[in-house]
């Protein structure tokens, strides 16, 4: 069957086909509930017979198509790839080479396993939806087709080994835990929630209170407000104490006895109170290196780190089982990072910053505070008069007061702002009250952007967005000529690099 | 022997200065097509609304609101008709040795490069109307979200398919074991 001939699955691909179809219409769950009540109302009304003929006609457009679907998709295997051509009215040829597979996923359901076949996803780690998929082929071609893609695959990389005895690079005790706790941006969002909370039970409360006051004596009613305040601080400081404990708890449970190995080739961390997770990221697999650091987290002098491997297309960075991980260092001191950036980047980039707050950062273009300051502040708040006033009058005009926090907001983002450039990688910083820093080198990058907006062709200046494999990284608002000047060298370093990027 | 010569300045690919290549002639009419296919059928709609609004009594006067709408629908498909004339002619892409570069944009315009040994695959794909007026779309696909691929619109069939062979071509001779593993 790799002989190169154009061939279509077997017959019963069909059914992969009809289950799809059946699938892509009860996309939304909506739609199945909008249909099952209509099948409702119709039994209920009598209509029975008309339902049953609607069911009936949906079964067999969608056999229809799975049919047509089937008989228009074939494929061909020769020594360098897979090729698809499919399509019904739409036709699309897809065309994946061996080489560039990095994955393959065989699946088998109960009527496969019967009739002794499989279905087929590789992971090219492009987009998701257009990833090859080859419905219903026999078993043994399924093999063959595994084998053939190891045997690449094992040209390029060799499964990463990691020595048990290595001392760990990084151990995280108890108080770590406490502050990866404190630290939780959840206790922001707990925050957010409590208001709601005391709109749902601060009356109650309020009566508690009252009735606390009246029960005690008449010389405390007098005292009943003050006491009813003190109440509701002492809820506001129980929620925030019972937020900061349930993600304390939650960061012992995740990060419980946390370990960092690090031999050479691969990184890996173990972690965990009841399961311990294991989380193994090759060095050469690691795109894109991010710090971030909240507020408290400047304060403690801690920060976290990610060290992002390619995602495959929707998997946004979580990481599925047998794909490849985020390795996640819930906490590291700053002064450390250096030496993990050196680790991580090895000797291309190890002058590359990673540490936040560095003078080395280049600052972008101040034209950047004024275009925050038209997009999101001035012309919202011309909006939000033009359609205020008409409505409730001369109070209307308070929207105008809006652009003056977006300002402070603006300026205080372009502080932050900036970007690092060495021989061999670039590492771009933002935030407002914290830092974020993503890192990475250019022969990892995937492609890239130079645009420019109105204001910028104005002001000679441009953005560059770097396209990885981990996600883009945007370096807005610097001078139109250091964009180009910066694109042409990474795509210098993309093309004349010799090693692979994954 | 250690070998680490200088690489001049001046020889490194410059992305700023280049030759262009327009999208199809047609392309324009096939962007104006579709635009027109879409207005008729919101129109239909439209027509259908109004008369049964003008044959249906109402107490609010129906006849400006209308009117109005009609206003929005003849200004809002005129702008679909007229915007690839814009449009197409900014749009253009070069195929180099080693990269495909597109740019694209009326008022924030952008230019975008994918190196062929960052390409995961490359697709051909024309619906319908595309296939009425000769036309393809090529898309090339880099690893990773959505970010890196590249969309060229408004090929001519031919020059898309060629594109595909070429890019796969460059795809194959990358993919030898020779231009690996060293990390």
């Amino acid at each position: 069957m790799t002989d190169g001939t154009w061939q279509r699955t077997s017959p019963f691909g069909v059914v992969f086909f009809f289950t799809r179809a059946i699938k892509q219409l009860a996309g939304g769950a909506m739609q199945m509930a909008a249909s099952a009540g209509a099948v409702v109302v119709a039994l209920q009304s009598g209509y029975l017979g008309w339902a049953l003929l609607g069911v009936l006609a949906v079964v067999v457009l969608l056999l229809g198509t799975a049919i047509l679907r089937y008989w228009f998709f074939r494929f061909t295997v020769d020594d360098e790839g897979l090729r698809i051509r499919q399509g019904v009215f739409k036709k699309t040829h897809l065309e994946i080479q061996f080489g560039r597979v990095q994955g393959m996923d065989v699946e088998r359901s109960l009527v496969d396993r019967l009739l002794g076949l499989a279905t087929v996803t590789f992971d090219t780690a492009g987009s998701a939806a257009r990833e090859g998929q080859l419905p219903a082929i026999p078993r043994t071609f399924a093999d063959t087709l595994r084998q053939r893609i190891e045997q690449q695959a094992r040209l390029v990389a060799r499964p990463p080994a990691v020595d048990d005895k290595a001392a760990p690079l990084l151990k995280l005790g108890a108080g770590d835990m406490v502050r990866i706790g404190v630290t939780d941006r959840s206790v922001l969002v707990g925050l957010a929630v409590l208001p709601v909370l005391f709109q749902a039970y601060g009356e109650a409360a309020e009566e508690f209170a009252t009735r606390a006051a009246t029960a005690a004596g008449e010389e405390l009613l007098a005292l009943g407000l003050w006491f009813g305040v003190l109440v509701v601080l002492l809820l506001i400081v129980a929620g925030i104490a019972l937020l900061t404990l349930l993600t304390v708890a939650s960061a012992f449970l995740r990060f419980h006895d946390f370990e960092l190995l690090h031999d050479g080739s691969a990184f890996r961390s173990r972690a965990g109170l009841l399961t311990r997770k294991e989380v193994v990221v090759e060095r050469a697999k690691i795109q894109q290196v991010s710090v971030a650091q909240g507020l408290i987290m400047v304060l403690m002098g801690r920060c976290r780190v990610r060290m992002l491997p390619a995602t495959s297309g929707d998997d946004s960075g979580g990481g599925t089982p047998g794909g490849a991980q985020t390795l996640n260092v819930p906490l590291l001191e700053v002064p450390r990072l250096t030496d993990l950036g050196v680790r991580v980047f090895g000797e291309e980039g190890k002058r590359l910053g990673l540490v936040p707050d560095n003078g080395a950062f280049t600052a972008v273009s101040r034209v950047y505070i004024r275009a925050r300051l038209l997009t999101v502040g001035i012309f919202p708040a011309l909006v939000g008069v033009a359609v205020l006033v008409p409505v409730v009058g001369t109070a209307g005009l308070l929207a105008l007061a809006w652009p003056l926090p977006v300002l402070l907001v603006a300026w205080q983002t372009w502080r932050r702002r900036g970007y690092l450039v060495d021989d061999d990688g670039l590492a771009s910083r933002r935030g407002l009250f914290g830092y974020s820093v993503d890192a990475f080198l250019f022969r990892k990058a995937q492609g890239a952007t130079v645009s420019r907006s109105p204001l910028q062709r104005r002001k000679g200046l441009a953005s560059l967005t770097v396209h990885l494999a981990s996600g883009d990284v945007t370096v807005p608002y610097i001078d139109f000529a250091t964009a180009c000047r910066l694109r042409d060298y990474l795509l210098f370093k993309v093309e004349s690099s010799r090693r692979p990027w994954h | 022997m250690f070998v680490n010569p200088e690489v001049a300045l001046e020889s490194l690919p410059r992305a700023t200065e280049l030759d262009w290549r327009a999208l199809d002639p047609a392309f324009v009419r096939c962007l104006q097509a579709k635009a027109l296919l879409r207005w008729v059928v919101v129109a239909v709609v439209a027509g259908v609304a109004s008369v049964l609004g003008l044959v249906i009594e109402t107490p609010a006067p129906t006849l400006p609101l209308i009117l109005a709408g009609w206003g929005v629908i003849v200004l809002a498909a005129s702008r679909a008709l007229a915007w690839p004339l814009l449009d197409v002619p900014r749009r253009g892409y070069v195929v180099r040795d080693k990269d495909l570069v597109y740019k694209a944009g009326v008022l924030w315009r952008s230019v975008k490069a994918v190196p062929y040994n960052r390409v995961q695959h490359a697709e051909t794909a024309s619906g319908p109307i595309d296939r009425r007026f000769g036309l393809a779309r090529l898309t090339v696909f880099t690893a990773g979200g959505s970010g890196g691929d590249l969309r060229l619109d408004g090929l001519s069939s031919d020059t898309a398919e060629r594109l595909r062979a070429y890019i796969a071509a460059k795809l194959g001779v990358e993919a030898k074991p020779d231009a690996v593993a060293l990390d």
